[in-house]
């Protein structure tokens, strides 16, 4: 098994199963997918099961010639930091190309569908996985590209203008992000590094403190679009509620976490001046976005525009914790972005169900389901619940850590970012309650006819919530991994920033304790 | 000493999962038996502990059980395990104690519910999320217990989910909880940054108790060492917490609501569980309450505020359930104001007592409300002293021990709570005190009135009502009544397992008290390894006579005007009172208030933001940027002509150009 | 004879074919036109290959021979096929791409 390359495997396997997508008949090809996506996550399965707690640095690495000569090379590595999320990515693949049985049996461009969808997933797999800066942007193209198609073929009414608000968000980001990688390695070369695009080589290396802004500035563009900082989401909404829900799955569920996972992997070890300067504004941000996305999922009345809000304020979450800079802050970042994956994936499939089922989005068009779907009512509410932050749930040791995190760092916009846990219970609440409680079911929902989830749902589902409870039973899974990776990046940026006194935001003691050896 | 928390929080969860899993298939007698089986094992186990922990020296009482290593983070270090002291011991025998009354209650009460079942493993739920939070040894396990009793209440509140009411009384419960929750959150960053550790043992010193003494929290603990502002900034995060769940201003507006759920569910809800979460936190945080004098003074303008507050608009209510929930919120402010004062023992003294007497009035209010068919509304009652003769008697008994009236539990345990708050006004000699001794008093006479009031609405005078249909047989009950001319013609006594209960509660409530008399304060004695407390007036003093005697006085005062004014049968209010009644019902508005202030604002600003942020400014901005773009590239569309000999043009005019441009700088060749 | 006479002949042979191709609109004609331009081009490479002795003069009159030919070709496909789908070959009104 350790013989088998995992990693390439983990990549290749999707973006080679699309391309054999487009060649079989239709009635073949879910299963097709099916198969391919659920064998890559044995393949994700078969790395978490080599992977040993508490040891720091890429605990498996592959590297192949490429382009040597341009230091372009096939390089992944696997830690803490993306170990959590390449199962994510595989297991919402799945379950999003299980959900998509509707448009297996009678949608239009069936087998081009199920390959965007490998597609998509094989792409982000390498953003996560590559470690070498062109290959991570290679893969970013590689990923945004069919995302793109994604919305713009099979979305709803408004597709076109949402794929097109979502391309030029994205592409202005990406464009910048490329300039900014080729004059990292420039700048690499001009230190005598050679040509080389290798991250860890580029981190010893080092930038200039005098460039670290601009090109901070350049990748955050990328990342903080991904990512849906404030102001920067507008393509989100959008892009959420036009898109297929089991496209949203991929994208709402593992893409918007590129964007944070980019700024811990990349920003954070290459540009710890600039991310010390530039905290403040994104940490201001985050909580505006935290509290703001709260408000407008509390007021929206379509499913999935509500559920995008929802989304965007958990990732604002996440973007505190991350320039929070210390050791809870980081592991309840990288927990949450795996609990936030969990969560808004099963949510997004819950409201495709319902919209399967009737036909409608709109909240005011439903009430009293519960008493004809008590199944899908009570994995609904266990999912709600979650995503409330319920304490015993997954989500909850996650915002716990990055609350906690945010708040050591910055009391006022710790706090601040904590109140969001009140309007989060209400617009839940007013979701869950709205769909499944009240008089009677109201006209949209009584012209259809309304089954309870089957066999296929409920297997879709099954996994999602019994991740929720267990990892939210014993959240120590997830740290035990995460943390001996993300300590490294914490004392790199507190390291290479002698001028300590000018920091807002200083890093905490314990978080330098021992990591020497591990920014290697 | 035996640690069987563990054990005691698996029946209820072994409850709740098999009845939520299999329920549905399980016939009523199963589902019975299943639903009270498991609390029964719970509070035998609780007793067995209890008694084990009695045979043990007091400073030995205290041990940890720990299950597993939830999460390590950095210097966070949260493990799952149990405490079982004292105070949790006493909590513990309450929760499921009383629990495990109120679901043998239920049995009968929700006898015709189609969703049995379900409510039983609501139920147990909520007894497992409440013994988790008595037993809790760190606060972020107090949290997630904290959580888990909002959800219980959330659910059961909610029960009836086909009614729109009750579905917004249990989302007003939740959310309101959840500020709670956030405070007890933000409590928790604090105790982490200040002390490095989240553990009872770590921040309140409870694992290492020495000698029989009540010993002064600050000895051996760090807490001296803690800054006071971070202490206070704690406590009045841990104050934020503890009064949204116990209902004290301004956050109760829940409770009321909550009558909506089912009748046990209130009891529950009021006597064993949930509301009483807020005494205990302060109680199980009386270290760092102790060492905060400006945190006190805050529950003490908390709590004097609530009592009268809600004695107040107790008396203005018609709903019989109303009544009740207004009532628990003014008791529970008894128990902060003892806890104001360093009376913490006395505070959990009460919450003992009145968990009794609270279950019991409850359960004589469903009994009224089950035998009337669901009517609540208590000027449509009237005269049921002579068909619920076994009801009145019980109803009597709570309203007699929550009214204070000697021997009852509860005139011990408010006269001790009021002699702590007398005690500390004589010894700071502050008006302010003086002032919160007051409050307690006038509400003590409020209290009495209240309650008579709705015993002589309820049981005296002469029925007001319409016919009676119960269990769903309207025509018949129609028939009746015309054929007897009775309307309470249905009417019954509740049956042996709603009956029961009552009894065992009624005697507890007559003799609850007995354990924490001034010459014998047992319970004090035996909490005081880990929750400090002052002593009250000692019995030698004539003040304490007179203190006691006063606060005798003025309940039996405000039973007097309830007579006065109820007793003989008028019931009506007067047009010119009739506003201010029903202003005062309303809670003074306050529901109104918060909709006007808080929520309407909120949701206008969310609208707003949504027409000028999202749409205009960036939806607009991008369509914006697109539209630069556009009007860029039709400009430059034009040189597009198509011609092919106008690109022959442009290229020699280029390669014109890039010669001219060599001729220029000669010295780049 | 010095080079610049071959020079003279080479710009004036590539203005002339300079001219052809803005002016004429029948693609044959600016087909010459180019393959003067070209020619023009080649004669001055001679020119100077010869004046300073070097070699690499002829080699590109070779390339762009080549690459003469293959243009031709194509370019004589293309408007062979043009003439057949539209019996006209003007390319004044070949102006499909404007823009």
């Amino acid at each position: 098994m350790t013989d088998l390359p995992l990693l390439t495997i983990v990549v290749a396997l999707p973006i080679l199963g699309a391309l054999v997508a487009l060649i079989l008949p239709r009635a073949a090809v879910w299963w097709w997918a099916l198969l391919v996506a659920l064998l890559d996550l044995v393949a994700a399965l078969a790395i978490f099961a080599q992977f040993q707690t508490g040891k720091a640095g890429y605990q498996v690495a592959e590297s192949y010639r490429w382009l040597p000569e341009a230091g372009i090379n096939w390089t992944l590595g696997v830690d803490g930091l993306n170990l959590f999320l390449i199962i994510l990515n595989a297991l919402l693949a799945m379950l999003a190309i299980a959900a998509s049985q509707r448009v297996a049996r009678d949608g239009d461009r069936t087998q081009q569908y199920f390959a965007l969808m490998l597609l998509l997933s094989g792409g982000m797999q390498g953003v996560f996985l590559a470690t070498n800066l062109a290959l991570f942007y290679v893969f970013w193209e590689v990923m945004l590209v069919p995302a793109y198609l994604l919305v713009g073929m099979y979305g709803g009414p408004r597709r076109a203008y949402a794929a097109i608000k979502f391309v030029l968000y994205t592409a202005v980001g990406s464009l910048l992000m490329l300039i900014a990688i080729i004059v990292i390695a420039s700048l690499a070369n001009d230190r005598g590094a050679g040509v080389t695009f290798d991250l860890p080589k580029l981190i010893a290396t080092g930038v200039p403190e005098g460039a670290q802004l601009w090109l901070f500035l350049a990748f955050a563009a990328a990342f903080a679009v991904k990512a849906g900082l404030f102001p920067l989401h507008s393509w989100a909404p959008d892009a959420y509620s036009e898109a297929p829900t089991a496209v949203v799955v991929l994208i709402a569920g593992v893409m918007a976490k590129t964007g944070a996972y980019g700024f811990l992997r990349f920003c954070l070890p290459l540009f710890p001046v600039a991310v010390k300067q530039a905290a403040p504004v994104i940490g201001v941000l985050a909580v505006i976005g935290i509290l703001y996305f709260a408000l407008q999922a509390l007021i929206a009345d379509d499913m999935q525009r509500l559920l995008a809000y929802v989304s965007l304020s958990h990732m604002g979450v996440i973007l505190l914790a991350i320039f929070a800079f210390n050791t809870q802050a980081y592991d309840g970042a990288v927990m949450q972005m795996v609990n936030h994956g969990i969560i808004i994936g099963a949510l997004f499939l819950i409201a495709g169900a319902f919209e399967a089922r009737t036909g409608s989005r709109k909240l005011s068009e439903f009430g009293g389901l519960a008493k004809r779907l008590p199944l899908l009512a009570v994995a609904f509410m266990g999912v709600s619940l979650a995503a409330l932050g319920l304490p015993g749930l997954n989500s909850f040791a996650g915002e716990f850590l990055a609350f906690l995190g945010a708040f050591r760092a910055n009391l006022w916009l710790g706090a601040v970012a904590t109140l969001v846990v009140i309007p989060a219970a209400w617009y839940m609440l007013r979701f869950f309650q709205g769909m499944m409680f009240g008089s009677d079911v109201k006209p949209t929902a009584s012209a259809a006819t309304v089954r309870d989830i089957g066999w296929l749902d409920g297997l879709i589902l099954a996994p999602l919530l019994a991740l929720i409870v267990v990892l939210g039973l014993f959240p120590g899974i997830l740290t035990a991994r995460i943390e001996p990776s993300i300590t490294a990046p914490v004392s790199t940026t507190a390291i290479q920033t002698p001028a300590g006194a000018q920091i807002t935001l200083p890093s905490r003691a314990d978080t330098l304790s021992g990591t020497q050896e591990a920014t290697r | 000493m035996v640690n069987l928390t563990p054990w005691i929080l698996a029946a209820p969860l072994v409850g709740f999962l098999a009845l939520g899993l299999f329920g549905r298939f399980l016939p009523r007698v199963v589902v019975s038996v299943i639903g009270c089986g498991v609390v029964a094992v719970a509070f035998l186990l609780a007793v067995w502990q209890f008694i084990s922990m009695l045979g043990v020296a007091p400073e030995q009482r205290v041990s940890v059980v720990t299950l597993w290593t939830w999460l390590t983070s950095g210097r966070l270090d949260i493990s799952f395990s149990l405490l079982l002291d004292p105070l949790s011991a006493i909590m513990l025998l309450i929760v499921t104690g009383v629990g495990f009354l109120i679901h043998v209650y239920s049995i009968g009460y929700m006898a015709d519910d189609p969703s049995y079942w379900r409510f039983f493993s609501y139920l147990n739920f909520f007894i497992l999320a409440m013994a988790l939070l008595v037993t809790a040894d760190n606060f972020l396990f107090l949290l997630v217990g904290w959580a888990g009793v909002g959800l219980a209440s959330f659910l059961l509140i909610g029960f009836w989910y086909t009614r729109s009411s009750a579905v917004a009384a249990a989302r007003k419960a939740f959310v309101v909880n959840v500020i709670g929750d956030f405070g007890l959150m933000i409590a928790i960053f604090l105790v982490f940054g200040a002390f490095g550790t989240l553990s009872y043992c770590g921040v309140l010193n409870v694992c290492q108790t020495q000698g029989v003494a009540r010993p002064a929290p600050s000895t051996g603990i760090a807490l001296t060492s803690i800054d006071p502002n971070i202490l206070l900034a704690i406590a009045i995060f841990l104050i934020i917490a503890a009064i949204a769940k116990s209902a004290q201003l301004p956050l109760h507006v829940w409770l009321p609501d909550a009558m909506e759920g089912p009748t046990p569910v209130s009891a529950l809800i009021h006597a064993a569980t949930m509301v009483t979460a807020g005494v205990y936190l302060v109680a199980r945080a009386s270290a760092i309450f102790t060492a905060s004098p400006t945190a006190q003074i805050v529950i003490a303008v908390i709590a004097g505020a609530s009592a009268l507050y809600a004695a107040i608009v107790a008396c203005a209510q018609t709903d019989i359930k109303r009544v009740l929930a207004y009532s628990t919120m003014s008791q529970l402010a008894y128990m902060f104001m003892g806890e104001a004062v360093e009376g913490y023992s006395n505070g959990i003294f009460h919450l003992t007592t009145h968990a009794y007497f609270k279950a019991l009035l409850f359960m004589c209010a469903g009994a009224v409300i089950h035998a009337l068919g669901g009517e609540q509304d208590m000027r449509k009652m009237g005269g049921l002293f002579g068909r619920l003769p076994r009801t009145f008697w019980m109803f009597l008994v709570g309203a007699l021990s929550l009214a204070a009236i000697f021997p009852f539990s509860g005139f011990w345990s408010k006269d001790a709570i009021l002699g702590d708050v007398l005690q500390k006004a004589i010894n700071t000699g502050s008006l302010s005190w003086y002032a919160l001794y007051g409050a307690g008093l006038l509400t003590a006479a409020l209290t009495g009135f209240y309650i008579f009031r709705l015993l002589w609405l309820v049981f005296g005078g002469t029925y007001r009502g319409g016919a009676i249909s119960v269990h769903g047989a309207g025509e018949a009950a129609s028939d009746a009544h015309s054929a007897t001319g009775d309307p309470l013609a249905q009417v019954d006594e509740p049956g042996p397992s709603m009956f029961i209960p009552m009894v065992i509660l009624a005697v507890l409530s007559l003799l609850g008290g007995f354990y924490g008399t001034p010459w014998n304060d047992w319970i004090g004695e035996f909490l005081s390894p880990t929750v400090h407390s002052v002593p009250g007036l000692p019995t030698s003093d004539p003040r304490f006579w007179i203190a006691d005697a006063v606060g005798l006085g003025v309940a039996i005062l405000g039973i007097g005007f309830a007579w006065l004014r109820y007793g003989r049968g008028q019931i009506g209010v007067s047009e010119k009172e009739a506003p201010v009644v029903a202003f005062v019902g309303s809670g003074l508005g306050i529901d109104a208030l918060y909709s006007a202030v808080i929520v309407r604002p909120l949701l206008a600003l969310g609208r707003g933001l949504r027409v000028v942020v999202e749409d205009r400014a960036l939806d607009g901005g991008t369509r914006g940027v697109g539209g630069l773009f556009a009007a860029g590239s039709r400009g430059v569309r034009t040189l597009q002509t198509g011609y092919a000999r106008n690109y022959a043009v442009w290229i020699f005019l280029g390669a014109a150009l890039i010669v001219l441009y060599f001729m220029v700088f000669p010295q780049l060749r | 004879m010095p080079v610049s006479a071959y020079l003279i002949v080479s710009a004036l042979l590539f203005t002339i074919g300079a001219v052809g191709v803005l002016v004429r609109r029948n693609p044959l004609v600016m087909f010459m036109s180019i393959e003067l331009m070209l020619n023009a081009v080649n004669l001055s490479f001679m020119a100077f290959a010869r004046f300073l002795n070097s070699v690499e003069g002829w080699i590109f009159v070779f390339l762009v021979l080549t690459v003469a030919a293959a243009e031709v070709v194509v370019g004589l496909a293309i408007i062979v096929s043009i003439f057949r789908t539209r019996r006209n070959i003007d390319v004044d009104e070949l102006s499909l791409l404007k823009g």
